[in-house]
């Protein structure tokens, strides 16, 4: 994921949140929005880190003479991480993602519809940036 | 010109939605509980997680096997596929968590009483 959607979705994510917290008890209502940003954030990271491993591995198995070999040492490919760890990874992403969202709507008594909305803002921006693309092209 | 008009008429839909925070303060309504109807929403959050997960299976091994197919055929990409994918799969993860807080809105918070 490129910079700009980034930006955008933390700028859209901010702005949702914001109206929250003008009246008393919108905190719930900011909170809600961040921690569903948050939470499609965690997952987006977690699938990141398991494909870019991978696929890691599957480079450094591969370089004997591909095209695309980093038999040179390339900068992008320093650390990859031991198999074992993109296992725990890949296997307890959804239970984290659970936990986190048992834990902010029953614990912390965040808004359900916010948390909602902010898992909506990431998805919104990559729209945004789809569009800005789509017409750049064109 | 049209890019950027509709991508500000998207931004301030959306602060139209943010300023709709206040109504969900309100507290519901005592309201008798249905036992029956709480024990239906319990079973369908949790059919509706299995449905969402054996859907977003199916659509990311898809994914995943179009994108290792589009590398094999064309190494030199590798890069602009995988981020083509990883978007991809985190788009259909964001379903699975939407099913996913609608279920523990179901399961927790029971908005039909109990």
């Amino acid at each position: 994921m490129n910079r700009r959607m980034w930006m955008w979705a933390c700028g859209l994510a901010l702005g949702l949140a914001l109206p929250g917290l003008l009246w008393p008890s919108g905190w719930r209502w900011a909170g809600g929005v961040l921690g569903g940003a948050a939470l499609l954030g965690l997952s987006a990271w977690m699938i990141r880190d398991l494909v870019e491993g991978l696929m890691g591995r599957a480079d450094r198995g591969g370089s004997g003479g591909g095209p695309g070999g980093s038999a040179g040492g390339g900068s992008a490919e320093a650390a990859v991480p031991g198999v074992g760890w993109l296992l725990v990874k890949c296997f307890t992403r959804h239970a984290m993602l659970g936990l986190a969202a048992y834990g902010m709507m029953v614990r912390l008594q965040f808004d359900p519809v916010a948390l909602v909305v902010g898992v909506t803002a990431p998805v919104a921006a990559v729209a945004a940036e789809a569009i800005r693309c789509g017409h750049r092209g064109s | 010109m049209s890019t950027r008009r509709s991508v500000l008429s998207m931004m301030f839909g959306f602060f139209v939605l943010g300023l709709v925070a206040p109504a969900h303060a309100q507290e519901a309504a005592g309201a008798v509980a249905d036992s029956g109807l709480v024990q239906w929403s319990i079973i369908t959050a949790g059919f509706a997680l299995a449905v969402a997960a054996f859907g977003a299976a199916l659509a990311q091994g898809r994914a995943v096997a179009a994108a290792a197919e589009a590398i094999a055929r064309n190494p030199g990409a590798a890069g602009e596929i995988r981020g083509a994918l990883i978007l991809g799969l985190v788009l259909i993860e964001s379903l699975v968590i939407y099913v996913l807080l609608v279920s523990l809105i179901l399961f927790f918070i029971k908005p039909f009483g109990g």
